[in-house]
């Protein structure tokens, strides 16, 4: 730690009058943590600091000076100290010793409130936890706008696979159809056969390794040929074993399964 | 801005790694180099330095557990860790109390149930008090007074200061400088003179 910064800029004066930005201020106490020399030199400038205060707040209370400067309209930190200058050049220091030890106990500096502090504490955390969210959201919201304008950038060999739908029950063997990832962020295209299109729209469950629900929509229309095309961002796509549930959606009635795709996505 | 403190750094890291790995030097090496400053700023928080201890050791043993058993994201920033841990701890104590209703609603209470933490309190403000009036004495310009009344009880910026009464930064510094060394002067004197128990409460 740089002590000639520390001394030339009043770091630890500005530090107890709360003038230190935040980040300074971390930096700063961390400094304290394992630096003595920081550290007495904060003791110091706390000792100095109230000591003055005291003084100051003795001499304006015993003089009454204050509240006629205070009517005056001075800001109160700028009548103590004026007033503190006054006295302290008009009086002899002994008389105002003992103004200053007679008063001692009424006139003390109030202590800080411990609740006060707390709060304020709790308050610089949640402000920290704050800042550190809108950190985490702004790298998550520049990595998707990342995929998004890559996205919307017209693309070539888009991976392209047909899917016939699973003849029997769901089994212990690996799906037979396979399609590489893309190594960026891109589109890749489903195209399911669905042999006997008789329903008007359909919904459709993207499923991923352990049937995980990675995406689910419905009203989709399949083609003349009975073929429902879906382009998907490659992002949504894990690699493993990945499934496509297709349900028909008659116009009355619940979904019915009209078919199911399994495929292996490999990265 | 306060340039960063590589070296800290450097060895925090390297303390918080030797710790994970297990090593018990390291666990030693960790308490005494921050225990000074956790302690300090305890004192701060709590006003209280029996409380202060016990925050101290239980924040220690807190911080130990957790380096044990995982490596922190920021190893480079054990100081901050472990500051912000005694916080923690502090303001735990202190909700642990409002949840009782030690505190009344309004307010603290204006002194401790132990009278000890005020006592010495009031030492310590006396000893700074008369320590100021006699540098303020000492001090031979009428300038100089105004320059450590208007920094430190109106609170005015240094350039507003330095504009006013036509100093360099450089003056104002030195003028700062003195007045504290004089200060630490006159308060080590005082402390000499106070009595054994009371400089081992302080």
């Amino acid at each position: 730690m740089d002590h000639t910064y520390i001394d030339d800029h009043q770091i630890p004066e500005r530090y107890l009058m709360g003038r230190l930005d935040p980040e300074e201020r971390e930096a700063f106490e961390e400094h304290t943590m394992v630096c003595a020399e920081c550290l007495e030199r904060l003791e110091l400038a706390a000792g100095l600091r109230s000591g003055l205060q005291q003084t100051a707040a003795v001499a304006a209370v015993g003089t009454g000076l204050l509240a006629a400067l205070a009517r005056l309209g001075r800001s109160r930190g700028m009548a103590l100290a004026f007033t503190v200058l006054l006295l302290v050049a008009l009086l002899p220091s002994g008389l105002l010793l003992r103004q200053m030890r007679e008063q001692q106990r009424l006139l003390a500096a109030p202590r800080p409130d411990p609740r006060q502090e707390a709060e304020l504490q709790s308050a610089r955390q949640a402000l920290a936890d704050q800042r550190l969210q809108t950190e985490r959201e702004r790298g998550e919201k520049d990595r998707l706008q990342g995929e998004l304008s890559g996205a919307l950038r017209p693309q070539a060999n888009t991976p392209i696979l047909a899917l016939a739908p699973e003849r029997s029950a769901p089994g212990p063997r690996p799906p037979t159809q396979r399609i590489e990832l893309p190594r960026g962020p891109g589109w890749i295209v489903l195209a399911l056969d669905l042999e006997a299109a008789e329903y008007p729209r359909y919904q459709v469950r993207l499923r991923g390794p352990g049937g995980a629900l990675l995406w689910q929509g419905d009203g989709f229309e399949p083609d003349p040929q009975g073929t429902l095309t879906l382009s998907l961002p490659s992002t949504l796509l894990p690699p493993g074993d990945l499934s496509v549930e297709v349900d028909g959606l008659p116009a009355n009635g619940k979904p019915v399964r009209a078919a199911r795709f399994a495929f292996r996505a490999a990265g | 801005m306060i340039p960063p403190d590589l070296e800290e750094a450097e060895r925090a890291a390297a303390i918080a790694r030797r710790i994970h790995a297990g090593d018990a030097d390291a666990e030693r090496e960790l308490v005494e180099r921050y225990s000074q400053g956790l302690l300090y700023h305890l004192r701060q928080m709590t006003r209280d330095p029996s409380l202060a201890d016990d925050l101290h050791q239980e924040t220690f043993r807190v911080v130990l557990l957790r380096l044990r058993s995982g490596a922190l994201e920021q190893p480079e920033k054990l100081a901050g860790f472990i500051l912000r841990t005694g916080r923690n701890m502090a303001l735990g104590d202190y909700r642990r109390h409002a949840r009782r209703g030690d505190f009344a609603p309004a307010e603290l209470p204006a002194e401790p149930p132990d009278p000890t933490p005020g006592q010495l309190d009031r030492v310590l403000r006396r000893e700074a008090a008369e320590a100021v009036q006699q540098l303020i004495a000492e001090l031979g310009s009428e300038r100089d007074r105004e320059i450590l009344l208007r920094f430190h009880v109106a609170e005015e910026e240094k350039e507003t200061i330095c504009a006013d009464l036509g100093l360099t930064t450089l003056q104002f510094n030195v003028v700062l400088f003195r007045a504290r060394q004089r200060f630490k002067e006159l308060v080590e004197r005082s402390r000499q003179g106070r009595s054994p128990a009371a400089r081992k409460r302080a």
